[in-house]
């Protein structure tokens, strides 16, 4: 027989609602979602500092090569316009597409006074410098990971 | 609810409601943990490649900016084969350079010559992918090697050799420029000058009876090979060779090596003066040149896969090697 004062009044022994029992899993419920949501974001903002590790690798690599050696599934994605080497004025030259499985964005711009070496005779140009831009996503509609900025020398036959 | 003795519990429907509310919770919370579990998973498992890929990045950025021009290249590949037992031969990629200038002082000097440093510019890096594993193994060979040097080349014709032994420990001396012979090239890696006491004759390969670190640059570098990056293979998805290095010449000429075909390729180092003939009388044709069949730029692209997080990656990178503007007839700047 119990003697407990707190629990017990006239021997009726008491236990939960059917009330009691749905609020308290509910809540319990809602904690686990929370602790696996937080988890889960942890996860998220783990994969975008991905960026900072090969991120910058990646922009100096588009940065040396517009036409990188890009895997057969990406390959058709990768858009690149060259400008001509003889050209005049203001060329621009851009290339963007998934590599690394980040969206890179580049650009190469050279003047008139970039041209390096010409053929006086034929007019061609042989190397000209640029300037090329490069921006690394997290995506086509993602965040900024990395750029890079350099200048180069352009060959004519090599990309 | 209460009878008799006033005993008070749950009555059966409500047992089964209340049980099935929480099995639904259950359910719901245990497929959000499975699910968050192979989140976690994939992103480490990603994550771990970028830093590994990173890491690997910047040592091979490291050794092309820093290859010289007087540099040879060789690259070869081994085609997965089946033999006539029906065993399967995996296949091989490997690259092999001489890079440039390691500020080592390596000529210690002696009583005569106290004090003289030499720079070393004859350090080779290998870089090899094995399909049977998936391993990508990288090598460097030492700047300082104890070597029973030939008195031939030492400064003073020889004559500061023979005095003390501690100061035998030299590096490599540098060479005008490194020419590999393409029938065959690793053996022409062993045939360095400052090897000439090999036990064998004719095998550089093997340490000599004086010092067992002297021993060819190419058999060095086999000693040296340790793993770098696993897991380098191919998605089950994937159509793409695991492993392959792109080379494109100064001619423009895009030269493609993977474990699809049996290939060798060796490219000549230039000469330190520039000059693009063998003698300086000769034309100068920058494009019949070794010059201009040497790489401007270096494509790598492997594919990782972690099978236990079903994660796969493929990398790509290029990276320029220092190079010279082709001297084209006529051409001003």
């Amino acid at each position: 027989m119990s003697r407990c004062p707190f629990l017990f009044t006239s021997q009726v022994r008491h236990g939960f609602t059917l009330v009691e029992v749905c609020l308290l899993l509910l809540v319990v419920s809602l904690g686990l979602f929370g602790v696996i949501g937080l988890v889960g974001y942890g996860t998220i903002i783990a994969a975008r500092a991905q960026g900072e590790t090969t991120g910058l690798a990646t922009a100096v690599t588009v940065a040396n090569d517009p036409t990188p050696l890009l895997a057969a599934a990406r390959a058709g994605d990768w858009r690149f316009t060259p400008y001509n080497m003889d050209g005049t004025g203001n060329l621009t030259s851009t290339a963007n597409g998934y590599i690394n499985g980040f969206y890179v964005v580049r650009t190469e711009r050279s003047g008139d006074a970039d041209v390096v070496a010409r053929d006086p005779l034929t007019n061609l140009v042989h190397v000209r410098s640029a300037v090329v831009e490069v921006e690394v996503y997290g995506s086509a509609n993602g965040n900024p990971v990395a750029s890079f900025t350099t200048r180069i020398n352009r060959q004519r036959g090599v990309r | 609810m209460i009878r008799g003795s006033g005993r008070q519990g749950f009555t059966l429907i409500e047992v089964l409601i209340s049980t099935a509310i929480a099995m639904s919770m259950a359910a719901l919370v245990v497929t959000a943990f499975m699910q968050t579990r192979k989140l976690i998973n994939r992103t480490e498992a990603r994550l771990g490649m970028h830093a590994a890929v990173q890491a690997i990045h910047s040592r091979l950025d490291r050794m092309f900016t820093s290859t010289m021009q007087t540099c040879a290249l060789l690259v070869t590949s081994t085609a997965r084969t089946t033999d006539a037992s029906g065993n399967v031969i995996a296949g091989q990629v490997r690259l092999i350079l001489m890079r440039g200038k390691e500020d080592t002082e390596d000529w210690r000097g002696s009583g005569s010559v106290a004090g003289i440093r030499f720079k070393t510019d004859l350090v080779w890096d290998q870089w090899q992918w094995d399909e049977a594993t998936g391993v990508l193994k990288a090598a460097t060979s030492q700047p300082l090697r104890d070597i029973v040097i030939n008195s031939t080349y030492a400064p003073g014709g020889g004559s500061d050799l023979s005095v003390n032994d501690w100061w035998k420990s030299i590096a490599n001396l540098p060479q005008p420029r490194r020419f590999l012979n393409p029938a065959n090239p690793t053996m022409t890696l062993d045939d360095n000058i400052y090897f000439p006491k090999a036990p064998v004759a004719g095998d550089k390969s093997m340490s000599s009876a004086a010092d067992p670190s002297d021993m060819g640059d190419y058999t060095e570098l086999q000693q040296q090979l340790r793993p770098v990056l696993q897991q380098v293979m191919a998605g089950p998805k994937s159509t793409d060779t695991p492993f392959t290095i792109q080379l494109v010449a100064h001619d423009g000429t895009v030269t493609t090596i993977d474990d699809s075909t049996t290939s060798s390729y060796v490219f000549q180092g230039v000469w330190l003066d520039g000059r693009l003939a063998p003698t300086l009388g000769a034309p100068q044709v920058f494009a019949t040149s070794e010059a201009a069949k040497r790489p401007k730029l270096v494509r790598l692209r492997f594919s990782l896969w972690d099978k236990r997080a079903e994660v796969a990656q493929t990398f790509s990178f290029s990276f320029a090697l220092p190079g010279m503007a082709p001297a084209q007839p006529g051409a001003v700047p």
